[in-house]
C-alpha cells in the first residue's frame, strides 16, 4: 500500500499500452454485441444500470455529471439513488436480491466480504487494461481474497487531526510542532487554560470514535497489529490492546463530557464556533463549515506519534468506488465496459468539474489546486502505510453493532479489560465468515 | 354543598393534569414545525435551543421541490390506494362468508385469518424477501422478472398482513346486523354473489368507512416493507423516502423536520375529513363479538 497515493509520472509507452488495450475491449465489445440478438441497440447504447448511495446534494451532482459523460461516451445509465444509510444496512438483502449491474461499495475488508460470499462479480479482465491508471496500492485495495479483482477505485479522503488557524494562533500554538504524544497533551493543557475545550469527540452514531481507536491502535502498536486485529487474526485479550485503551484514557480529560450525547457533526460545530480546538475526523469535517471564511480558516495535521519505532507512518484514507454485482452476469459486456469507463479519467474529469476539491485514485488526473486538499494529498503521500477505517477494514456484523456499543462503554467509562474480553468472546461466537 | 365543592376540586385537579399531558403530547409537534421553520444557519449560528431570529418556508421548498418529495407522495398512494380497496374487497367476502353460512371450518377459518394478525413482520420478513426474489412476474411489471423489487409486491405484502384484523372486524359487525335480512333475501331467491354484492355489501359500509380510514392511516405509515421489499429510491413510499433528507455524515435536521411535517399532513387530513368514522372505527365490534 505504500505508493497508493504517489503520483507516479506516466511513460508513453503505457499510455500506448492503455490505448491499444481500449481499443481491444472495444473490438471484443463488439464482437460479443453482435453475437447477441439486438446486435444493433448493443452497439448504439450500452444499458447498464448503477446502485448508488450518494445521496447527499453535492456527491449527487457528481453521479449525474459522471452519469453524462458516460452517455457521450454510448452508456445508458439507469441511476437508482438510495440514501447513503439505508444502502449501507439494506446492502446484503440488496445484493441478495435483484441489484443493479454496478453499486457503490468501498476497498478492503468491506470488498472482500462480498466478493468471498458469491455477491460480486471479479473484474481481473478490466483490471489488465486499466492497471496503469492506478499505483500498486489501488490495486491491492481493490483485490478480494482469492486474488481477483473485484473493485474500481475512484475517490478517496484522508482523516486527520481538524482545526481551525485562527483558533491555535490566538492560543500560541503551532501545530507543525505537535509531533509527540507529549507534544499533543501539552498542546491540550495550553488549550484548556485558555477555557477551550482541546479534543471535540461525539460518538452518538458508534462510528465516529473508530477513527481515533484506529490512530491510537497503530500508532501504539503498529500497523501490523492493527490490521491483524481488524481482521480477527489478533485477539482482543492481547496486551497490547490494553495499551491502546490506557494511552486514549489520557486523552479523556481534554475531551467535551457530552461525548455520547453528539454525533459527529455536533462535535464538529464546536470546533467551527471556536470553542474545541482539535477534532479527529475525515476531511468530509469541513462539509459544515458554510461560509468560505471558515473553510479558508481550517487546515489539519497528521495524529501525533506514540510509539516511536512507528512514527507516523500509517493513516486512515478510506478509498470510495465501484463494484459489479453477481447481477451483473446478465450484462457482464455492458458493465464491464462502464467499469472500464468509470476507471477513465473521463470519469475524474466529469466529476472534477462539479466537485472541484475531490481526490481521485486515477493517476491521470490533475493535482488538486485547492489548499485544503493539496493537504489532505501531502498527508498521505508521506504515509507508508493506509488503512480503510474500522468499518471497513473488520467484518460488517462486527463492526456495526459490537464494537460501536464496546466503544461507546469505554466512552462512557467501562472497564476496558472487561470490555476487551467481551470484544474476543463476541467475535467467537460469529458465524464463520 | 361538600360534594358538591370537592368535585369541582376534583375537576380542576382533572383539567390541570389534562392539560400538563396534553403539553407533553404537543410539545414534540410544535417543535418540530418551529425547527422546519428555521433555516440550518439560523441554528448553527444561536444553538438550536435558541429564539429564532429567521423563520420562513424555505426547508418545505428544500423539501417538496429539490429533494422531489411530491414524487415519493404518489408512490405511497400508489401503494396505498389499491392495497386498502383489495383489502377491503377481499376481507369483506370472507367475513360475508363466516358470518353468513356456517360450515365445519368456519370458526377454524376465522381463527386463521386473525392468527396471522399474531405474527411480528420481523419475524416473517427473511421468508418473504426470498420467496419475494424467486415469485416470477411478467417482464412489463419488473425488468428482473420477480415480484422483489415491485410496488405490486409491497400492495400484496399489505393485503395480506391487514386482511386479518379486516376480516376480524367486519365478521364481528355483520353479526350485529339481524340474520332476518339474510333470511329473506335467500327466500327471495338471491343467488350467492347477489346476497354478498346487493344487501350485505351496502350494510357494511359504515364498517368499510372505518377501517378504510384506519388501513389509509396504517399502510401510509408504513416503513418496513417498503424498506424490505425495495431496492430501488425512486419506487419508495415518502415514509422511506424520508431517509433521503437525511445526509451520510452530515443531516440538515431543520429540513428534515419540514420533510416530517409534509409526511403527517396527508394522514391529518384524512383524519379530520373523517374523523367521525375514524371514532366509530376504534369502537367498531366492541358491542357484541
Amino acid at each position: 500500500m505504500s505508493d497508493m497515493i504517489t503520483e507516479e509520472g506516466v511513460s508513453r509507452r503505457s499510455v500506448l499500452k492503455g490505448t491499444v488495450a481500449g481499443a481491444g475491449a472495444l473490438a471484443v465489445g463488439g464482437l460479443v454485441g453482435a453475437g447477441t440478438a439486438s446486435s444493433a441497440d448493443a452497439a448504439a447504447t450500452k444499458k447498464v444500470s448503477v446502485g448508488s448511495n450518494n445521496s447527499d446534494p453535492a456527491p449527487r451532482k457528481n453521479d449525474v455529471a459522471w452519469v453524462a459523460a458516460a452517455k457521450t461516451a454510448g452508456f445508458d445509465v439507469k441511476l437508482n439513488i438510495v440514501d447513503h444509510n439505508t444502502f449501507q444496512n439494506q446492502i446484503n438483502s440488496y445484493l441478495q436480491g435483484t441489484p443493479d449491474d454496478i453499486f457503490t461499495w468501498f476497498a478492503g475488508y468491506r470488498m472482500q466480504f462480498f466478493a468471498k460470499k458469491g455477491l460480486s462479480t471479479s473484474i481481473s479482465d478490466v483490471w489488465k487494461k486499466i492497471s496503469p491508471n492506478f499505483s500498486a496500492g489501488y490495486k491491492n485495495a481493490s483485490t478480494g481474497l482469492d486474488g481477483k479483482q473485484y473493485f474500481i477505485p475512484t475517490t478517496w479522503y484522508p482523516w486527520a487531526i481538524m482545526y481551525r488557524k485562527s483558533v491555535f494562533a490566538a492560543a500560541g500554538v503551532d501545530p507543525k510542532t505537535i509531533v509527540t504524544w507529549a507534544d499533543f497533551i501539552n498542546a491540550c493543557k495550553t488549550f484548556q487554560s485558555k477555557g477551550i475545550t482541546p479534543v471535540a469527540l461525539g460518538d452518538k452514531g458508534g462510528w465516529e470514535a473508530m477513527g481515533t481507536f484506529d490512530f491510537i491502535n497503530f500508532r501504539t502498536n503498529g500497523f501490523k497489529f492493527h490490521m491483524d486485529l481488524t481482521a480477527g487474526r489478533a485477539k482482543w485479550t492481547d496486551p497490547r490492546v490494553q495499551k491502546t485503551f490506557a494511552n486514549w484514557a489520557t486523552m479523556f480529560p481534554y475531551q467535551n463530557n457530552n461525548v455520547l450525547d453528539l454525533a459527529w457533526d455536533g462535535a464538529a460545530q464546536l470546533v467551527l464556533q471556536k470553542k474545541a480546538a482539535m477534532q479527529v475526523m475525515g476531511a468530509f469535517h469541513a462539509s459544515i463549515y458554510t461560509d468560505p471564511a471558515d473553510l479558508a480558516d481550517l487546515a489539519l495535521f497528521a495524529f501525533p506519534e506514540i510509539t516511536a519505532a512507528y512514527g507516523r507512518e500509517a493513516v486512515e484514507a478510506p478509498i470510495d468506488g465501484y463494484m459489479l454485482s453477481k447481477h451483473a452476469s446478465k450484462n457482464l459486456v455492458n458493465a464491464k465496459a462502464l467499469a472500464e469507463f468509470i476507471a477513465s479519467d473521463k470519469f475524474g474529469k466529469a466529476v472534477l468539474k462539479v466537485a472541484p476539491t475531490s481526490l481521485f485514485a486515477n493517476n491521470k488526473m490533475p493535482k488538486p489546486t485547492d489548499p485544503f486538499a493539496r493537504s489532505q494529498v501531502d498527508l498521505v503521500n508521506g504515509c507508508k502505510y493506509i488503512a480503510q477505517f474500522f468499518d471497513r477494514d473488520s467484518r460488517p456484523d462486527f463492526a456495526g453493532t459490537i464494537f460501536q456499543s464496546a466503544l461507546q462503554k469505554f466512552l462512557g467509562g467501562g472497564d476496558p479489560k472487561a470490555i476487551a474480553t467481551d470484544l474476543q468472546a463476541q467475535w467467537d461466537a460469529l458465524p464463520p465468515a | 354543598m361538600v360534594t358538591g365543592k370537592s368535585s369541582k376540586v376534583g375537576n380542576s385537579i382533572a383539567i390541570s393534569i389534562l392539560f400538563v399531558f396534553s403539553l407533553v403530547w404537543m410539545f414534540p409537534i410544535f417543535w418540530t414545525l418551529l425547527q422546519s421553520l428555521r433555516p440550518y444557519g439560523d441554528v448553527l449560528k444561536f444553538g438550536s435551543v435558541s429564539w429564532p431570529h429567521h423563520l420562513n418556508l424555505h426547508n418545505y421548498w428544500t423539501a417538496l421541490v429539490q429533494s422531489q418529495m411530491w414524487r415519493y407522495f404518489i408512490n405511497s398512494f400508489e401503494v396505498a390506494v389499491p392495497a386498502v380497496v383489495i383489502t377491503l374487497f377481499l376481507a369483506s367476502m370472507v367475513a360475508f362468508v363466516v358470518s353468513r353460512y356456517s360450515f365445519k371450518f368456519n370458526v377454524a377459518l376465522l381463527m386463521l385469518f386473525t392468527a396471522g394478525n399474531l405474527l411480528p413482520p420481523q419475524l416473517v420478513f427473511i421468508p418473504i424477501f426470498r420467496l419475494y426474489i424467486h415469485v416470477w412476474v411478467p417482464n412489463f411489471i419488473n425488468g428482473d422478472g420477480v415480484l422483489y423489487n415491485t410496488q405490486l409486491g409491497l400492495i400484496l405484502i399489505h393485503v395480506a398482513l391487514q386482511m386479518g384484523f379486516a376480516t376480524f372486524v367486519l365478521s364481528n359487525y355483520l353479526k350485529t346486523i339481524p340474520k332476518e335480512i339474510s333470511e329473506s333475501a335467500l327466500v327471495d331467491g338471491a343467488s350467492v354473489w347477489k346476497h354478498y354484492y346487493v344487501v350485505i355489501l351496502p350494510l357494511l359500509r359504515p364498517a368499510l368507512a372505518s377501517l378504510g380510514v384506519l388501513m389509509t392511516t396504517w399502510i401510509y405509515n408504513d416503513f418496513f416493507w417498503s424498506v424490505a421489499l425495495l431496492s430501488s429510491g425512486d419506487k419508495r413510499p415518502i415514509t422511506a423516502a424520508l431517509s433521503n433528507l437525511q445526509g451520510e455524515f452530515f443531516t440538515d435536521y431543520n429540513l428534515l423536520a419540514a420533510g416530517a411535517t409534509l409526511a403527517f399532513i396527508p394522514t391529518l387530513i384524512v383524519f379530520f375529513t373523517l374523523r367521525k368514522q375514524f371514532v366509530s372505527g376504534l369502537t367498531l365490534g366492541s358491542t357484541k363479538g
